[in-house]
């Protein structure tokens, strides 16, 4: 009842994570615009700016700037929670500073929305994401996906379960990373998911099998490896590995419906009724930014039409969630701490 | 009220999950003064500010509680606040305390044209007040870090401060810092340092190393995450610690390298 309540919430907030199937390429809604069909940027834009995948997003900042001169575009770089607090903080005293907010986590464009601080995303805009992904006061940029790095020596594909509960009653040797941030979103949607009993289980059931790296390039390192026989990890350490050792023994698998295959987003909100902030968006949009993503950064890309990065698996079941949730990490880390994983 | 403990609510949580409060190279309302750089050499100017911005909240409440209407002078005052320097510095030095400047500003304003009881206009001023001299102090702690020659950053939370040097640069000193001040027998204070270069440094970089030597990436994050924090926590000798130390330098000195041939690699996004 209690997450029926939560997802009954989060639906009325236009905050859920997208339900049904992601498909790899999809084609409904209205096409990507190509950069050279946009209209030039002019004047004056402030944009916030949540800090992202190494200095890809102020490659595409510079690009933008680049292409159009006669922008006078500010950009203030930080953290995307101290950022959102920063609105919500200067929106309280009656201040709007800012014209857009571009954030790499959705729960910090949850808390942006949450306090009423966005405008609508035009509908035109709005159609050119992914329908899975389309929200009315945020627009998705580019997504990160929950998966299960294996080692196709060691372990058959058919035999991964795809059920991330079922995980704590296997036998395989596990390789997982929690004292990485993002292995705690996952444990937090989990909770989220799950209940915080059967989350409390599945710690305690994967501990048993279960070596700890630093992070998650070092799970799916292990895996390809064999020190382990899978692990959990973000999609985009097992692509970059495999870009640099195409012949690594790792590849992967996805779970159903669950935390297990989590989709995180980054994304934008308008916090204005600006056309110039609105022709901004378009451009993160653009077929060439959004390719940009998915082929620097490993990312997913968001609009509609353009292809996820090469090697991830066609098809994608996340679960329902309020990402804006996923961002609460302290009954998490007591969890961790209580079962000793931490 | 009710809206007033939701909004705060809101902005507590989002405190708690803000491990780095700011490194911003732009302002939104422009390019950053060379004053907030040197905070030390302006603290006089930022003094006289807050000591004005305070008497004037200070002389807002005590005519409110005569009956003035004193709505537009509230719109002065943070018409002052967003002009003076002081509202630069903290802003880009000690980020996690400009919010509850706005906070109270915004209490400020809102128990004034809510008509509240004088006690709660006279408690957002004196809100105000505390949350200004508290940035205040902020301020004076930058200035001794960089009086001391420490790098630059954020006083109120570990930082990713503006910086043109090549990342791996910056990771090497905030390294050799760490180093120094376990030799000066601050260890906790080491292991942070050693914890946020990894957070807000080497992630940084680290998906462009990947695909070109993953092994050197999950050594470094070995070393940044185990290695080094464990030899302080153990109690390891300096001359031990330093020698970690030397290792991760010469792996990171292999990775600028990589790093100069991923950028050369690197696709035009048009």
């Amino acid at each position: 009842m209690q997450r029926r309540m939560l997802l009954k919430t989060a639906a009325a907030a236009g905050l859920l994570g997208p339900a049904g199937t992601l498909a790899a390429a999809n084609t409904a809604g209205r096409m990507a615009e190509s950069a050279d069909d946009l209209p030039p940027l002019v004047g004056d834009l402030t944009v916030y700016l949540g800090r992202g995948e190494g200095g890809l997003y102020d490659d595409i900042v510079d690009a933008i700037r680049k292409r159009n001169p006669e922008l006078n575009l500010e950009i203030r770089r930080a953290p995307s929670a101290a950022l959102a607090n920063t609105l919500i903080a200067e929106a309280g005293a009656g201040v709007t500073r800012a014209d857009l907010f571009w954030s790499i986590d959705a729960s910090s464009l949850g808390a942006v929305t949450g306090e009423g601080l966005g405008v609508p995303v035009p509908e035109s805009v709005r159609r050119q994401v992914k329908p899975e992904f389309r929200y009315p006061e945020w627009a998705a940029i580019s997504g990160r996906l929950r998966t299960v790095p294996y080692n196709p020596t060691r372990v058959s594909a058919d035999d991964i379960p795809d059920d991330i509960m079922a995980f704590a009653d296997s036998d395989y040797r596990i390789a997982w990373a929690p004292a990485y941030g993002a292995f705690q979103s996952f444990v937090t949607a989990m909770r989220l998911l799950e209940g915080e009993q059967r989350t409390r289980e599945w710690l305690l059931g994967v501990k048993k099998n279960a070596t700890s790296y630093a992070g998650e390039l070092g799970v799916a390192v292990a895996v390809a490896r064999g020190e382990a026989d899978l692990g959990f990890a973000n999609h985009y350490y097992t692509l970059r590995l495999k870009q640099g050792q195409p012949d690594a023994d790792v590849k992967l698998a996805l779970t159903n419906n669950d935390a297990g295959c989590l989709v995180n987003s980054s994304g934008v909100v308008l916090l204005r009724h600006n056309e110039l902030a609105t022709n901004f968006l378009r451009y993160l949009l653009s077929r060439e930014v959004q390719s940009y993503l998915a082929r620097e950064a490993y990312e997913i890309p968001m609009a509609s039409d353009v292809s996820v990065p090469e090697g991830l698996p066609a098809d994608i079941h996340p679960p329902e969630l309020d990402l804006t949730q996923i961002g609460d990490l302290q009954p998490t880390l007591a969890l961790l701490r209580e079962t000793r994983v931490l | 009220m009710m809206q007033r403990q939701q909004k705060t609510g809101a902005l507590a949580l989002i405190l708690t999950l803000s491990l780095v409060p700011i490194g911003s190279v732009a302002l939104a309302h422009g390019e950053v003064g060379d004053h907030a750089d040197n905070p030390a050499a302006h603290m006089d100017t930022y003094e006289q500010e807050i000591a004005d911005l305070v008497d004037t909240a200070d002389s807002i409440a005590t005519d409110y509680a005569a009956d003035e209407t004193v709505a537009d002078r509230v719109d002065a005052l943070v018409a002052e606040w967003e002009q003076v320097e002081f509202h630069e510095a903290i802003e880009t030095r000690a980020m996690a305390l400009y919010p509850p400047i706005w906070v109270a500003l915004g209490n400020l304003r809102e128990t004034v044209d809510q008509d509240s009881a004088d006690a709660h206009v006279r408690e957002s001023q004196q809100q105000l007040a505390a949350a200004l001299h508290e940035g205040l102090g902020a301020l004076k702690l930058v200035a001794t870090q960089d009086t001391d020659g420490t790098e630059a950053q954020d006083a109120t939370e570990q930082s990713a401060a503006a910086d043109d040097r090549p990342t791996v640069a910056i990771i090497q000193d905030n390294l050799q810092q760490a180093l120094d001040q376990y030799r000066d027998g601050e260890v906790e204070a080491a292991k942070k340092q050693v914890y946020d270069t990894y957070m807000q440094r080497f992630e940084g970089i680290e998906g462009d190393l990947i695909e070109q030597d993953a092994g050197l990436v999950t050594g470094l994050e070995a070393d940044f995450n185990a290695t080094l924090p464990q030899l302080m926590e153990n109690g390891a000798s300096a001359d031990k610690v330093g020698t970690q130390v030397d290792a991760m330098n010469k792996k990171l000195d292999s990775a600028q390298t990589l790093l100069d041939k991923a950028e050369h690699e690197q696709s035009e996004v048009f």
